[in-house]
């Protein structure tokens, strides 16, 4: 009976596995196609039947994506961008999640449900004002203008996120720090940034992604090639042409690029801190 | 109090709490300012006339409004937004909770499998719009090649056909890159159960369907109200990478949803007094969705006894 109940789980296990593998495996094609089309030379991308491993893989699409578009000018725009955004929103919230966690002052209890409802108020309803300011301010089409206002979009759940974190952390800690002769704001360099690094760095990761794949506010308050961002860049691509198919999954590969690390270095991680109980209160 | 005795006050307070408000500041300047500011100016712009493209005319009253109640292109733009983030959030929730379930079962490394399973929904809108296309590209997409070599359609599948194939091209693009993160709410609920009901519901006698019924439904239904609300607040901006690039609004305007149109009506014909109106409705219909929210929250902890 017992051995029965075990080799009833195992086969329960297998089907399980199995299932969620061929689940993944299928999910899974697309990106597998954009990039093995990626490995094609333009002549055989159209083939039929499709060439699901390329017989004659090359690095073709990759080269050619370089030389015949400004792709590295993209990447690299995107990348201060990226890199500026994370940076300020990581600061910033930093800062304002301490001061909400940390002190009672008039207003203070308001001040984190104010900054979350902002997050509900729909940025594109904004549009029209926002651009008109841009304009009005001289921002408009500038990097600036763009760190401006994707630091805003990032800011409230970020301010949150961190808020919670700070409260998780007991007070004791800092106070221990302080009677040993630390200031506060030593205490909050000694003690608090180091044990908040993982939280720091979980806020750092989703900005600097979400702002990475940022597209709407770069079409609206950016125009020509000079502030032109990877997003809009492949945009064009697909609005010029479908024939060099080969060479826009290759930029959309290389694109994706961040977003491949984060699935293997960092999802597994922040999946389990929130298995571990960010949601079972809601 | 006299407005003298208020100002000292209020300098005392600024005084004595100056350190943590000096710390708030920038964030909440940030925030303000392009937050509030631009939804009160929005409703400002909304009454003023746009006879000039790409200059803000005089105040024209409610002009804007009556033009956009009278909109037929607008009324179709509310049926697409609506008709679009229903199907969405309807097939998503259907499509993870039964891939969330297995997750569970998968009791040593679900985790290390949602991070594969999550891997489209971090990659930029755009490239998941050209993905989708090429996949379906009815002369060389893989999936129209498999499609027709097995039979299953006679001619090819195009996303620009009509409106049935462009809302399934625009929900297969939204749906592939949004369900992962959606498994991953329900599995963190999921694990979140306590193992010992299920064992006191086997004791009971319940079989696997019942303990589903009676034990995993009513632990979701906070999780799965969360997500049906955000699906609903956030459908009103939804699918405005998909809709602007894939199928461009078309065809003949039948997945134009409200941001390609507002996008539209504000870059590609100046009209920012229009436009405008056409933001507040929207800001309007958001917060009667969150008011909607909040209720349901009170009710809740009425008839799920804080759940």
């Amino acid at each position: 009976m017992r051995l029965s109940m075990r080799t009833k789980n195992k086969i329960k296990g297998i089907l399980v596995y199995t299932t969620i593998i061929v689940i993944i495996f299928v999910h899974l094609i697309p990106i597998y196609w954009t990039a093995s089309t990626a490995f094609k030379y333009l002549e055989d991308v159209y083939n039929m039947p499709p060439e699901w491993i390329p017989k004659r893989p090359t690095l073709d699409a990759y080269v050619r994506v370089f030389v015949s578009r400004p792709l590295f000018h993209w990447v690299w725009n995107t990348m201060v961008l990226s890199g500026a955004v994370t940076f300020l929103t990581v600061v910033v919230s930093a800062l304002a999640a301490y001061s909400i966690s940390r002190f009672r002052f008039p207003g203070s209890q308001y001040a984190s449900l104010m900054i979350i409802a902002t997050r509900f108020i729909p940025p594109m309803a904004t549009t029209v004002p926002i651009f008109l300011m841009y304009q009005a301010l001289g921002i408009y089409n500038t990097m600036i203008g763009l760190v401006l206002i994707l630091t805003f979009l990032q800011l409230p759940f970020r301010i949150w996120l961190l808020n919670a974190f700070f409260e998780s952390i007991p007070w004791d800690l800092e106070e221990m720090g302080m009677i040993d002769g630390c200031t506060r704001v030593g205490a909050f360099f000694r003690i608090i940034i180091p044990i908040s690094l993982p939280a720091f760095s979980a806020v750092g990761i989703l900005t600097f992604i979400g702002t990475w794949n940022s597209f709407y506010w770069p079409l609206v308050l950016t125009q020509g090639a000079e502030n032109k961002v990877l997003s809009l860049g492949i945009y064009d691509f697909i609005g010029d042409t479908m024939i060099f198919t080969n060479e826009l999954c290759a930029g959309g590969i290389i694109m994706s690029i961040p977003s491949f690390l984060f699935v293997i270095f960092a999802s597994k991680y922040m999946i389990r801190g929130l298995t571990a109980g960010a949601l079972k209160g809601l | 109090m006299s407005s003298l005795t208020f100002f000292t006050n209020l300098r005392k307070g600024l005084k004595r709490h100056s350190f943590p408000i000096l710390l708030l500041l920038p964030a909440l300047i940030w925030i303000f300012s392009l937050s509030i500011y631009p939804t009160i100016d929005v409703i400002r712009l909304s009454f003023t006339s746009d006879k000039v493209p790409g200059v803000v005319g005089p105040y024209c009253g409610l002009d804007n409004y009556i033009r956009l109640f009278k909109d037929t292109r607008f009324h179709m733009v509310m049926r697409n937004t609506f008709g679009l983030a229903f199907l969405e959030l309807t097939l998503r929730i259907l499509v993870s909770l039964p891939i969330a379930l297995l997750l569970n079962e998968a009791k040593k490394y679900g985790e290390t499998l949602c991070a594969f399973l999550l891997l489209p929904g971090t990659i930029s809108g755009v490239v998941i719009s050209f993905i989708i296309q090429w996949l379906l590209n009815p002369g060389y997409g893989l999936v129209n090649y498999y499609l027709m070599t097995f039979g299953i359609v006679s001619e090819p599948f195009e996303i620009t056909k009509n409106m049935f194939t462009a809302w399934t091209g625009l929900l297969i693009a939204s749906i592939w890159g949004g369900f992962p993160s959606t498994v991953i709410i329900l599995f963190a609920a999921l694990r979140a159960i306590p193992e010992d009901l299920y064992e006191s519901a086997k004791v009971d006698g319940a079989n696997a369907f019942q303990r589903f019924v009676h034990v995993t439904l009513p632990w979701l239904r906070p999780t799965l109200r969360y997500l049906i609300i955000l699906g609903t607040i956030f459908g009103l901006r939804g699918f405005f990478i998909f809709s602007y690039i894939i199928t461009k609004g078309g065809p003949a305007g039948q997945t134009e949803v409200y941001g390609t149109y507002l996008f539209r009506t504000l870059l590609n014909n100046y009209q920012f007094g229009y436009a405008s109106a056409m933001s507040v409705f929207m800001l309007i219909l958001n917060f009667i969705m969150i008011a909607l929210y909040l209720s349901s929250l009170k009710l809740g902890y009425i008839t799920e006894g804080g759940g």
